[in-house]
């Protein structure tokens, strides 16, 4: 944030981080991007029986800008893939991707021309859900994974800049 | 004339009984829930049912190297290779699974000639960081001594056909195409 880099790694920064880290991973907002069936056991995510907000992530932000966690769920095709990529780059940081089921992750039965192999060719992702499609508790399994990977970062150092497609 | 505003008031009252009748339904709940729907997920967790298919997991003692999993897999999620041991049985020397590509259709276990050899367990959480560690590795390795032909015939091609090569192609064909629309 500018300030922190003069001040160093002292106490101040680290209280600061955690801080920081603590709300932010209490308080993803989901930006979801459903395009096939893993957006309904998204939705039962966020529904009464598993109900995501008690993760506080249950505020749903429909535009890029105002969410910070990108939860790409269902097959994405070449044609979709531009406008995922659009999406992602209108996020502001800090930002999180969930590749949410096989097709987003790495394309799962469409092994044809027109799918996407993976979100991870043109996206960088954070953590990857299995199941076609992932139970609701899978989904939360994957958020919580997410937040523990927030509580590591740093306001000091900018995100390590993911290799696209590992 | 007054025939409207009777209409415009009684619209009225409707309007204030109908947000008190909303409001009786949402205090009724507030002082008592009835049922308590919502699963406290990482606390308790719900067991699946019997027929659910979670992660697969392979006996690998047992397997033949029969190779009808891999064949009828659908969307090549199972990689498996194969040779011939001292006793002319076929050895499953890679066997690898990958979860992210896997559909948790359950063919593989219909095709499974082998009983209890491949199988789902009621285990569905295991998102990861990296697509590397989706796959799970069960292959029996190299043959412990290696023979003059048979095992130099295999070695060369082993890396290649270990784990993360299913992931390598994906890679090196983003690479090519990136070059591509570079060029």
């Amino acid at each position: 944030m500018g300030l922190e880099e003069k001040l160093g790694d002292s106490i101040f920064t680290t209280k600061l981080d955690a801080l920081i880290n603590w709300s932010r991973k209490n308080s993803l907002w989901p930006m979801p991007f459903g395009t096939a069936c893993c957006a309904i056991e998204f939705m039962a995510t966020v529904g009464t029986r598993f109900d995501l907000a008690r993760f506080g992530a249950e505020a749903m932000r429909f535009s890029p800008r105002q969410s910070d966690l990108l939860i790409v769920s269902g097959t994405i095709s070449n044609k979709m893939a531009p406008v995922l990529k659009k999406i992602y780059d209108q996020m502001a940081e800090p930002k999180w991707v969930i590749s949410m089921g096989s097709c987003a992750t790495s394309g799962g039965i469409f092994d044809s021309y027109p799918t996407l192999q993976g979100i991870d060719t043109i996206i960088p992702v954070d953590v990857y859900v299995t199941g076609c499609p992932p139970r609701p508790e899978a989904l939360i399994d994957a958020i919580m994974l997410l937040q523990d990977l927030i509580k590591q970062e740093s306001v000091r150092r900018p995100r390590k800049a993911m290799v696209i497609g590992q | 004339m007054t025939e409207n505003s009777k209409g415009y008031f009684k619209k009225m009252l409707d309007a204030v009984k109908s947000v008190f009748t909303g409001l009786g339904v949402t205090i009724g709940y507030g002082v008592s829930p009835g049922r308590e729907v919502t699963q406290q997920y990482p606390e308790v967790k719900r067991e699946p049912y019997d027929r659910f298919r979670g992660k697969l997991f392979v006996d690998i003692n047992i397997c033949t190297g029969c190779t009808a999993c891999a064949r009828i897999c659908p969307v090549d999620a199972i990689v498996l290779k194969t040779v011939r041991d001292e006793n002319k049985k076929l050895r499953p020397v890679v066997f690898d699974i990958d979860n992210a590509r896997c559909i948790y259709c359950g063919l593989c276990v219909e095709a499974c000639p082998v009983d209890n050899c491949l199988y789902f367990r009621k285990e569905y959480e295991f998102s990861s960081y990296s697509k590397d560690e989706l796959i799970s590795h069960f292959g029996l390795g190299e043959l412990p001594q290696p023979d003059k032909p048979a095992a130099d015939r295999p070695s060369p091609d082993m890396p290649a056909q270990a784990g993360p090569a299913k992931d390598q192609p994906v890679q090196g064909k983003t690479d090519e195409t990136r070059k591509e629309e570079g060029k």
